[in-house]
């Protein structure tokens, strides 16, 4: 299944080449194809618009600096994105020592709180409509920010990104049971949130 | 482990559909006859959906004309060190190892030259302590010198002691043959100075000596003579000026005057004069 995917061929190959020769119009082609994902990732890790914008900047100039060790073994995308797993595991741990994602919390005004509560799922009945909710939205967040960095770096990549379990193993040197398991315990301590707050 | 952990365990597989037949039907049976377990397994269900449904969140509008700024000025920032190192040619590791040892080497030989020092003199380490670099340093180093320079005892290179300074208590012995005397120069010896107020006079000698850039070197008083005597070291083309100022503070004899300082007249090193003075009551 590892070696089935490392001969997946990489349609970025060409470009990269090119950006690697000194071509940094090919670099822009690569910034414009994958910066949604990557500030979508960075979202993620942070919770935050400002620190999202400041990770994935910095996520895409890492790259660019270190495209030359880039030794084509993995696609690019798989290599683009373990560096921004490995920069927003480290700027999480960052804005969590130093207490942020706790401000943040104390800031929350009780009316958010109070609609929170007010949420009741009903999980028969249209899901979709409840899961749109901004207040579902934002409780989920909250969830994934509870979560410590090694699990949450996988939820990201799998539920929030879409990654197969080859990918995320490839990406975070991890085997594929592992992976396997790492999820299954975040997604549990995720649902043990929403089941705290919405129930 | 418990039947409803051990479904519990499997929730993730039994999700995206991956648990082969004998298990799955285990498991769906006991999800069947369990309401908490089945409880639980839809709230996993909704958790794994709200993950794949949280919505994309949009970058700033700016965000690419950001990035674009920033790889600039990166770029040309590496581009810098890229080619400055790059351009260099690859040295063996010996042969750097070795270049780096040559340029420590040669600058510890440049930071302990002293042009003022006379080659023959700087092998003698007694007189390497007694050339401070006077002319070529700012007085804060003047005065480094000093602190440093106050050996009670001197050596000369031939290993013998040379004199004591007045701390000590005598004045000893000179090997006058290899330092020439400052009267063979200048044709002056050491001073006898006559005021009424020996501090004072002592104190004006203090403050002309950063003007000329000399230095103190050592002070003793001899309480039951009444007298005080100071060595001092200051640069050749000074003497005028000190002997002058020192004329007009009552100096009333130059040369050996003294019973001490007979034994140790001044002498005449590189670019600079040691000179003993002696302040005796205007009698």
């Amino acid at each position: 299944m590892f070696s089935a995917f490392q001969q997946e061929t990489d349609e970025d190959r060409e470009t990269v080449q090119d950006c690697i020769k000194g071509n940094r119009e090919a670099f822009n082609v690569l910034v414009e194809k994958y910066y949604k994902k990557i500030y979508n990732l960075a979202y993620r890790f942070v919770g935050d618009a400002e620190e999202a914008n400041d990770l994935a900047q910095e996520i895409f100039t890492a790259a660019y600096q270190n495209l030359k060790k880039f030794r084509g073994d993995a696609k690019f995308s798989t290599w683009l994105f373990q560096i921004a797993t490995n920069r927003g595991k480290n700027r999480f741990k960052y804005l969590k020592r130093r207490g942020y994602f706790a401000n943040r919390g104390q800031t929350e005004s009780d009316d958010d709180r109070e609609s929170m509560q007010k949420v009741i799922p009903d999980l028969s009945t249209n899901p979709e409509t409840l899961l749109a909710s901004r207040q579902i939205q934002k409780i989920v967040q909250d969830a994934i920010n509870e979560l410590d960095p090694d699990h949450k770096e996988i939820v990201i990549l799998r539920d929030i990104e879409g990654f197969s379990y080859d990918e995320i193993a490839q990406m975070l040197g991890l085997p594929e049971g592992t992976t396997k398991s790492r999820l299954h315990r975040a997604r549990m301590v995720v649902k043990e949130k929403l089941k705290k707050v919405l129930s | 482990m418990s039947e409803c952990q051990r479904v519990s365990d499997l929730f993730g597989e039994l999700h995206d559909d991956q648990v082969d037949g004998a298990i799955d039907l285990y498991a769906r049976n006991h999800l069947h006859d369990c309401p908490g377990c089945r409880e639980d397994f839809k709230w996993y269900g909704f958790t794994v959906q709200a993950l794949n449904q949280l919505e994309k969140v949009s970058p700033p509008a700016n965000f690419l004309s950001q990035l674009d700024t920033k790889l600039q000025t990166s770029s040309s920032f590496f581009d810098f060190f890229r080619d400055f190192f790059g351009g260099a040619p690859r040295i063996p590791l010996p042969v750097g190892a070795a270049a780096l040892a040559f340029i420590a080497v040669m600058s510890i030989a440049l930071y302990n030259h002293r042009p003022d020092v006379a080659p023959s003199m700087a092998t003698s380490p007694g007189l390497e302590q007694l050339q401070p670099n006077v002319t070529s340093s700012g007085a804060g180093m003047a005065a480094a010198d000093a602190r440093r320079l106050r050996p009670k005892t001197l050596a000369t290179s031939t290993g013998g002691s040379l004199y004591a300074m007045p701390g000590r208590g005598e004045f000893e012995s000179v090997a006058s043959h290899r330092f020439p005397t400052i009267a063979d120069r200048i044709g002056a010896d050491n001073f006898t100075v006559e005021s009424s107020s020996i501090d004072n006079a002592v104190e004006s000698l203090k403050r002309i000596l950063p003007q000329i850039q000399g230095q103190l070197i050592d002070e003793k008083s001899r309480l039951n003579l009444g007298e005080k005597v100071i060595a001092v070291l200051i640069p050749s083309e000074a003497y005028g000026h000190l002997t002058t100022e020192l004329i007009n503070h009552g100096a009333v004899a130059a040369g050996a005057t003294g019973p001490d300082i007979s034994q140790a007249p001044a002498k005449k090193e590189g670019n600079n004069v040691l000179l003993y003075i002696r302040f005796i009551h205007t009698q």
